[in-house]
């Protein structure tokens, strides 16, 4: 099982990402927006927001931990964990830039 | 082999002999002189075959009701039996769903005397080193336990729940029984095959098992009174440890007033809606946010004290639901209030509960007309228990198996809708449901704790799958490289036909081996010459053999 700095690092980067891409893409479903009212929608986009950037900021300084174990581990199996890694980077940092654009 | 299971059959016959004659009995004298005669002639059934056939009846009562009595008759098994069965649409009769809903589980107490001698065996003590005082009658008494009042010596009031003696014995023979029962009809009606009933004895064994196991209340009663920490208008009896046993419980004593009586409620001054509206959002929120809620909510298990608090007792039949079926079941839930025709759908198909035979287009439409008429009602005079049945009744319809657990959910929302109605009329389910459901969903979604810890797990397991990856490759590359590797296949057809295609290869195996040497019998005795004679005899002899092999194949054989 990861240690805790570890899924505090994991759950600071999940959070970024509900923050920026999955939030409101929930709040907007047919199926919320048929079981809520807009006032209790809006109490909810509020609270969670403010949750998820708790979550964020908590386990920022912990996301070095999580970049250097794949780091590690992708290096060392050879050249297609290099590759899985360059994948991954360029992901994550296209999710941040779209993320921080958005949040 | 099959000397082995006839051997098992007779102890089971031996030591069960009085109870099925017993069951036999009762149920003839109820009238279901038909019931055995569909279990063929598996040895131990003959018995209430011919008990049955004995005195068959005609009775003017309606099946359903006469199987309710033959349950209530037969004690605590079979009542347990039928109030599982009556939260299972899905497996009977809607008709029967609702008798079973009537069973009664009262039954005469047992002596005080043998009270003494079930709690002082279980506590290795005298009563009188624990209580101060015990009241020799009971409060009430039901088919696993009665319940006494007493005093500790440390001045405590407490309840004892004492179990009714002997009855690990009687379930545990009636538990043998009904899988005997299970496994015959699962090998002789093929119809009931498909719902396993012997994966249902199972799953009621365990939970009957779980029952009467009251450490394992007790614990219950913790975890539930811990879960609501925060909620205040909940009152958990607290359990004493020390003097709880499998077979005694003893906890806090706190008294209430039965939630249905509502002449008793109103004269307490308590406010009907906000005991209502509590009793629905305890019932939501261990369901959906703990994932571990009271599966046996009737009435007689509320209570509601002076400061308008609600007491909850009788934790021995608790529902558990893993946070992966929460989801799906919020989502499912969700798409049903919300009137959502696919998405409905979508979460059976995702769960894996729709099988091939299901006629995806007609479900869709038979949905669509229930949902659409609910959608168009008022929220307020939505009857939430008859749309959760319309639902259920549709899926079953079209052979969808509904798991247990989500069915226990459904039959617990219903009964607390029903509480409801019943303490407060005006009370409106699915304006309190609706919009809860629908905030728990959205904060599940959304839940970054939840989803890391998936994360977290993908992550490790991905990292050891590719840590190991190039050495099981190099692996699998050096055995193909040698010529070593091999594969087992297995068919995912059915056992019996490979058994019967392998039957079918052997009796015609044996048929080409008898006409040759037949035939080889004829020219060899046409020919003459004391060789060929002999040769010949032989040969005959050897097509009797293989004759007879054919014979005995076609007539014993799998593919008869």
């Amino acid at each position: 099982m990861p240690n805790a700095s570890l899924r505090k690092g994991i759950e600071s980067m999940v959070a970024e990402v509900l923050r920026a891409h999955v939030l409101d893409a929930v709040l907007a479903r047919p199926e919320v927006r048929k079981g809520l009212s807009p006032e209790a929608i809006e109490r909810i986009r509020k609270d969670m927001l403010e949750r998820l950037l708790v979550s964020e900021e908590q386990g920022r300084a912990d996301r070095g931990e999580v970049e250097a174990l794949l780091d590690g581990a992708l290096v060392s199996t050879g050249p297609a964990g290099i590759a899985i890694k360059a994948l991954i980077k360029a992901g994550w940092e296209r999710l941040a830039t779209r993320g921080g654009e958005g949040g | 082999m099959s000397g082995a299971v006839d051997l098992i059959r007779l102890t089971f016959r031996l030591r069960d002999l009085r109870r099925v004659r017993r069951i036999a009995g009762v149920l003839a004298r109820h009238g279901f002189a038909d019931v055995a005669a569909r279990m063929g002639p598996a040895a131990w059934a003959r018995s209430v075959f011919r008990a049955l056939l004995r005195r068959p009846r005609v009775s003017p009562i309606p099946v359903e009701r006469r199987l309710r009595l033959v349950l209530e008759e037969l004690g605590a098994t079979f009542i347990k039996l039928g109030q599982m069965l009556a939260t299972r649409p899905d497996l009977v009769p809607m008709a029967l769903v609702d008798e079973l809903r009537h069973l009664q589980d009262e039954v005469p107490p047992f002596p005080f005397e043998d009270v003494i001698l079930i709690v002082e065996s279980e506590l290795g003590c005298p009563m009188g080193e624990v209580f101060s005082h015990v009241e020799e009658i009971p409060v009430a008494a039901a088919s696993i336990a009665q319940v006494h009042f007493a005093t500790l010596l440390t001045g405590e009031s407490v309840v004892i729940k004492v179990q009714r003696p002997n009855l690990n014995r009687q379930i545990t023979g009636d538990l043998r029984i009904l899988a005997g029962l299970a496994s015959a009809l699962e090998a002789r009606v093929p119809e009931v095959r498909h719902f396993r009933p012997r994966a249902i004895v199972e799953e009621f064994t365990k939970s009957l098992q779980r029952e009467t196991d009251f450490v394992g209340e007790a614990a219950s009663m913790d975890r539930f009174r811990a879960m609501f920490a925060d909620e205040p208008g909940l009152v958990v009896p607290k359990p004493f440890h020390q003097w709880t046993r499998r077979r005694v419980l003893t906890m806090e004593r706190v008294d209430g007033v039965k939630v249905t009586d509502v002449a008793a409620l109103k004269a307490l001054g308590v406010d009907l809606a906000a005991i209502v509206q509590l009793g629905m959002r305890i019932t939501l929120r261990s369901i959906f946010e703990h994932g571990f809620f009271h599966a046996d909510p009737h009435p007689g298990n509320f209570f509601v004290r002076k400061d308008g608090s609600i007491v909850l007792l009788d934790f021995g039949m608790m529902g558990t639901i893993e946070p992966r079926r929460v989801d799906e079941m919020l989502a499912f839930m969700v798409a049903v209030l919300t009137g959502d025709v696919d998405m409905v759908v979508d979460q059976l198909l995702d769960a894996d509960l729709i099988g091939d035979e299901t006629d995806l287009r007609g479900l869709r439409s038979d949905l669509k007309s229930i949902l659409v008429r609910y959608a168009d009602a008022n929220l307020g005079s939505v009857d939430i228990a008859a749309f959760l049945q319309e639902v259920m009744s549709v899926t079953i319809r079209h052979h969808v198996v509904l798991p247990a657990d989500l069915l226990l959910v459904g039959k617990a929302i219903a009964t607390m809708e029903g509480i409801g109605h019943q303490v407060y009329p005006e009370f409106k389910p699915l304006e309190a449901i609706q919009p809860y459901l629908t905030e728990v969903y959205v904060r599940r979604l959304l839940d970054a704790k939840r989803h890391s810890q998936v994360v977290a797990r993908s992550v490790m397991d991905g990292l050891s799958l590719l840590k190991d990856a190039p050495f099981d490759i190099r692996r699998v590359l050096r055995k193909l490289r040698k010529g070593e590797l091999t594969m087992n296949l297995r068919s995912s057809g059915d056992e019996a036909r490979i058994r019967n295609t392998s039957s079918v290869a052997n009796r015609v195996v044996l048929a080409g081996l008898f006409a040759t040497f037949f035939f080889g019998a004829v020219v060899l005795l046409d020919q003459g010459g004391s060789v060929r004679t002999f040769a010949g005899w032989a040969s005959a002899g050897l097509s009797w053999l293989f004759f007879l092999g054919l014979g005995w194949s076609l007539l014993h054989g799998d593919g008869r």
